[in-house]
């Protein structure tokens, strides 16, 4: 039975939608105030109308219904999917007026890229952005990183009905904690500390390079926010490279693996059991492929004869390596990534953004857990397979604890690594069909979908508009991991064709 | 003997590869975005780079300071000594159009000194154009249009308080 959304099921979910844009159109007062302090007069003045556009379509949508409490898991999936739109959709208007985009198109594409934590990006004249621009465009990875639903649930902001079913649509996995309210608070705190750490330690090496510390400070904890959620973004054109520092790498490496974990296991070792980090399949899944990968990558480019000296060889592939699986801040040039690295070296990197980070961290991609539950159903399979028939093979993983691995499991990790590779695939046809080579296209269509932001070249202003929507698209589903997607354009569907449809 | 020593000496001072390589260097003046994109067979070549500084000098690990030149929307690092770094009046950023700067020097396209950055390291380097104070036009329309969205949004926030309070729908 399909259940048709009515009137008052499209009014609850604009309440919701609404209610996350007033939040988006608060925090531009953040950098509004940096506007303020900097004496960037004309940029503080964009917030102020990004404020005034989010606040009053926000509160306009929240007046369509008044007894949110009625949340279901359909409503949850629906409100999710609209949300995210929604909140992208006003916090693109500062960076619409900021003269730095070419369309509310353009600022849009980063306003999704930021909110999804891609990090792909078609901001153009970066390097004369105003500071109150970049404190929104890494905020957004901030704010995103986390997820708007668990934003407005850490704030306790009218989610209580249905929330965690919120928190589950947001492409969530798990409750860390008995209470879903105190689980968003937790990944807030989690975050919070790792940001701090990253900040502080960035800006040591800021000061130790020479840059002023008011520049260093900013840059720190844009940096910091951005390789934390797994965002990408930088505040300067050539991103990690304009810094020329091992340094500055290393602390992003470490910020980005520490992102790309699952949020219970940062639990599990914030509160004494930190053998779970070695026991964990995720773990495990994501060590294995990160070595992998980056033997792969460091044959591929010594096979290529470009990176001759074997630090510079290492400290090149094994970054892109990770930050492919993480935030996909850059250390070479996107024509490097074609040119340099060699094709074995691109697979590698393509790969790794394809899997990801965790399940429940701020990474994307088809996550560790799901590639190790599969694998592990076709040893099980196998082993069925040359067993005798009466006998009764089960296997079991550890993650937070033992567990059986049910058909249920493997076949929900399925789906989910099933739609991923299909859009990894469609968005690399639709960029050959733009004109671009297919690894160029598959490369920028996995970074996408897995929101990782790695660019090989194609993502720039000049891009065409489909290949613009194309990827918004990519990131969005991406971020949700389809499901609250399909749901969405299924309802959208079920409004125009009612044919032997039952209704609520 | 002695005519014999001063013809290998002039030979040498033609064909022999010196320090004024890159003061004798006649090529094309390329972007930031020419180089990045250079032939690969040309790595190691002395190329002629020019864009505008932005940002501010870093330091280098090994002494000299880092450049950043931006040309064609992409940025790209110039390895120069600290008294080239010191002529460079204004670097580009929200505030300011940066110098334009003109180096010229070996392009590495994964340098074996800097830890495989792709780089230019200067050899002649030059102040092409002193960069200036940018202005930024102030739209008051922006502060209008956005206080009054705040206010009106903010009324509409207390309805919907007052209408929840009431159960009107």
């Amino acid at each position: 039975m399909w259940l048709r959304f009515r009137r008052d099921d499209f009014m609850l979910v604009a309440h919701f939608v609404g209610l996350f844009m007033v939040g988006i159109g608060l925090a531009m007062a953040v950098p509004l105030l940096i506007g303020i302090a900097y004496r960037e007069p004309a940029a503080a003045l964009d917030y102020l109308l990004g404020m005034g556009v989010a606040l009053t379509t926000g509160a306009l949508l929240v007046n369509a219904e008044t007894r949110p409490e009625r949340v279901t898991h359909t409503h949850a999936l629906a409100i999710t999917a609209f949300g995210w739109v929604g909140a992208a959709a006003v916090a693109a208007v500062p960076l619409a007026a900021s003269g730095n985009y070419g369309s509310y198109l353009d600022a849009a594409f980063d306003a999704i890229s930021g909110l999804t934590v891609s990090g792909l990006t078609v901001v153009a004249d970066l390097d004369h952005l105003a500071h109150s621009h970049n404190m929104w465009r890494h905020l957004m990875q901030f704010i995103g990183g986390q997820g708007i639903v668990v934003a407005a649930l850490s704030l306790a902001v009218g989610l209580r009905g249905g929330a965690f079913s919120l928190y589950l649509a947001e492409g969530r996995d798990e409750r860390i904690l008995p209470n879903v309210l105190h689980t968003a608070r937790f990944i807030w705190f989690v975050t919070a500390v790792y940001v701090t750490v990253g900040t502080i330690s960035f800006f040591a090496v800021t000061v130790h390079l020479g840059m002023s510390p008011d520049r260093g400070l900013l840059h720190s904890f844009w940096l910091a926010a951005a390789a934390f959620d797994t965002g990408g973004f930088a505040p300067q054109r050539m991103n990690l490279m304009y810094y020329h520092s091992v340094a500055m790498e290393l602390v992003a490496l470490f910020l980005m693996m520490a992102g790309s974990l699952n949020f219970a296991l940062h639990a599990h070792v914030w509160r004494g059991a930190a053998s779970e980090l070695r026991r964990n399949l995720e773990t495990k899944v994501l060590a294995a492929a990160i070595t992998a990968m980056s033997a792969l990558v460091l044959v591929g480019l010594w096979a290529h004869e470009v990176f001759t000296e074997p630090f510079g060889t290492f400290r090149r592939g094994v970054f892109q390596v990770i930050s492919g699986h993480s935030a996909g801040h850059q250390t070479v040039y996107g024509t490097q990534l074609l040119e340099d690295f060699g094709g074995a070296a691109l697979i590698a990197i393509i790969i790794g953004m394809a899997i990801g980070g965790s399940l429940s961290s701020t990474g994307g991609g088809i996550k560790a857990l799901r590639v190790g539950v599969i694998a592990k159903s076709v040893v099980l399979q196998v082993k069925r397979a040359l067993a005798p028939a009466s006998a009764s093979l089960h296997t079991r993983y550890h993650h937070i604890g033992r567990r059986i691995l049910t058909p249920e499991v493997t076949g929900a990790a399925a789906t989910v690594f099933i739609l991923y590779l299909v859009t990894y695939v469609a968005g690399a046809v639709i960029g050959a069909a733009y004109g671009h080579s297919m690894a160029e296209a598959l490369f920028e269509s996995v970074s996408a979908t897995a929101n990782s932001g790695l660019s090989i070249g194609i993502t720039s202003p000049s891009m065409p508009t489909g290949l613009k929507l194309t990827y918004m698209f990519q990131m969005w589903a991406g971020r949700l991991e389809f499901i609250a997607v399909l749901v969405l354009i299924a309802q959208v569907v079920l409004v125009f064709d009612v044919k032997g449809v039952r209704t609520t | 003997m002695k005519r014999l020593m001063w013809g290998l000496a002039l030979v040498l001072a033609i064909v022999a590869p010196s320090p004024a390589t890159a003061a004798a260097f006649t090529g094309p003046v390329l972007s930031p975005a020419e180089v990045v994109e250079i032939d690969r067979s040309r790595d190691g070549s002395v190329v002629t780079v020019e864009g505008e500084a932005v940002g501010e000098h870093l330091r280098a690990v090994g002494g000299g300071r880092w450049v950043n030149l931006l040309g064609d929307d992409v940025g790209l690092g110039v390895w120069v000594t600290d008294e080239m770094a010191e002529q460079i009046t204004y670097f580009g950023d929200y505030r300011h159009d940066g110098d334009i700067v003109r180096v010229t020097g070996p392009v590495n396209v994964a340098c074996a000194v800097h830890g495989g950055e792709f780089d230019v390291h200067a050899d002649r380097f030059e102040i092409v154009a002193v960069g200036a104070v940018r202005e930024h036009e102030i739209e008051p329309m922006k502060g209008v249009v956005g206080v009054t969205g705040i206010v009106v949004g903010f009324l509409l926030w207390r309805l919907y308080g007052r209408r929840r309070d009431r159960r009107m729908i």
